[in-house]
């Protein structure tokens, strides 16, 4: 039986190793979904999610994260991305398509280093998401931080393939008017 | 192409959206179904517009089958059609009250044993009926018509005579023509599409003055 997020965080606070594996069988599935998806190597996907379990054994007991699954997925996600760009892999991965994509929503005009260490960014883009109805918000986020591709989001959500590639080309017109519109690229 | 500046701020974007909040994170972990509310409303409409269109279609077929009939192509009873109409008109020639409702008002006396015990006339026996209920009683009046009676009636229902004034004190509570299946118009309303009522005598504010063919016909057959 699968335990609920609260027993496995209780686990890392007492530091017992069955957190571990109580977090492998929960969430393996997904973090590796997520890594591979990223980086396009099951090896380096393995990697990257027993990474994330040793992040997450390293970084609680202080933290508590209320939605565990999220928090894994932020820590994975984060791993996949540093070993990507530190491997400087000269074939097209996950990670330039997800970039290339992104690129539509920035501004010529931008000054990223600004917004990024101001921590600017992050809040006008929960912003951003909080304005979204909750099937946009999905999307979005299915495709920008889980990395999954078209065919699967309109697989999971009941949707039409086409239907979700018009709404993620809307959703990227749309963060680039909210972006100007809250004066980061400026 | 996009310059060198927008490709790192795309990449600091992609790094930012791994810190939005969790609660967005695990919304998106969770089940979904796309609502598709908006597309079986559509069928509904389409499914409810073609049943209307293929009533019209039939309700036409069946007025240019009457008007051939009337001219002697058709059965018997259509054949003598014509003729009771003008016999039910003639019969009324004199009459002062030229309202649907005043003409019922009239007969209200003579209509007493059409009363039904019910709470409900039965709109699915596949009887054709004439309903109809004065305002100032709870009973319905139910009078049985044969499916010539009911089609005359039904073809009498052509083009307003007049619009009813809102103000105008009516004697009747409804009047309707059920037809047996379930299906119920009533004549003081336009015959739309979404004016026919399908298993109830539903209410409504009368709106129109039926063609006074109609009104003829029906005092007649009700006399």
């Amino acid at each position: 039986m699968m335990m609920e997020d609260y027993q496995i965080v209780d686990l890392y606070w007492e530091r017992s190793e069955q957190a571990i594996d109580s977090t492998a069988r929960k969430y393996g599935a997904m973090l590796g979904g997520i890594s591979y998806s990223l980086l396009s190597s099951l090896e380096d996907a393995e990697e990257c999610v027993n990474d994330t379990y040793l992040e997450a054994w390293n970084r609680m007991p202080e933290d508590r994260p209320a939605y565990l699954g999220a928090y894994l997925a932020k820590i994975v996600r984060c791993l996949s991305i540093d070993r990507f760009r530190s491997a400087h892999r000269q074939k097209r991965g996950g990670i330039d398509n997800l970039t290339a994509e992104l690129c539509e929503c920035i501004p010529d005009t931008a000054d990223p280093q600004r917004e990024y260490e101001n921590g600017m960014l992050r809040d006008s883009l929960n912003r951003f998401l909080s304005e979204l109805s909750e099937e946009k918000r999905r999307i979005f986020i299915r495709r920008y931080f889980y990395s999954d591709d078209v065919a699967d989001i309109a697989r999971s959500m009941g949707l039409g393939v086409s239907k979700v590639k018009t709404t993620l080309f809307r959703l990227r017109a749309q963060l680039k008017e909210h972006l100007e519109r809250e004066g980061l690229p400026l | 192409m996009k310059s060198r500046s927008s490709q790192r701020f795309a990449a600091y974007l992609l790094d930012e959206l791994g810190q939005i909040e969790d609660r967005y994170l695990a919304e998106a972990q969770t089940p979904y179904q796309a609502k598709r509310g908006a597309p079986a409303f559509r069928r509904v409409l389409i499914v409810s517009l073609s049943l209307a269109l293929m009533l019209t279609v039939v309700l036409s077929a069946l007025l240019i089958g009457s008007l051939r009939g009337a001219k002697g192509e058709d059965d018997a009873f259509d054949a003598e059609a014509p003729k009771q109409t003008e016999q039910a008109l003639d019969r009324f020639s004199g009459a002062t009250a030229t309202t649907l409702s005043s003409r019922l008002g009239d007969l209200r006396a003579s209509t007493e044993s059409l009363k039904i015990s019910e709470e409900e006339p039965k709109l699915f026996d596949g009887q054709a009926k004439v309903i109809w209920k004065y305002g100032d009683e709870d009973t319905y009046r139910v009078r049985t018509l044969t499916a010539a009676e009911y089609r005359q009636l039904t073809q009498a229902l052509g083009s307003a005579e007049s619009k009813i004034d809102a103000a105008e004190e009516q004697s009747l509570a409804g009047i309707w023509l059920a037809a047996g299946d379930g299906t119920v118009v009533s004549p003081q309303l336009e015959q739309t599409p979404g004016n026919v009522g399908y298993g109830a005598l539903f209410a409504y504010a009368p709106e129109i003055e039926p063609p006074t063919a109609f009104t003829e016909l029906l005092c007649g057959i009700l006399s």
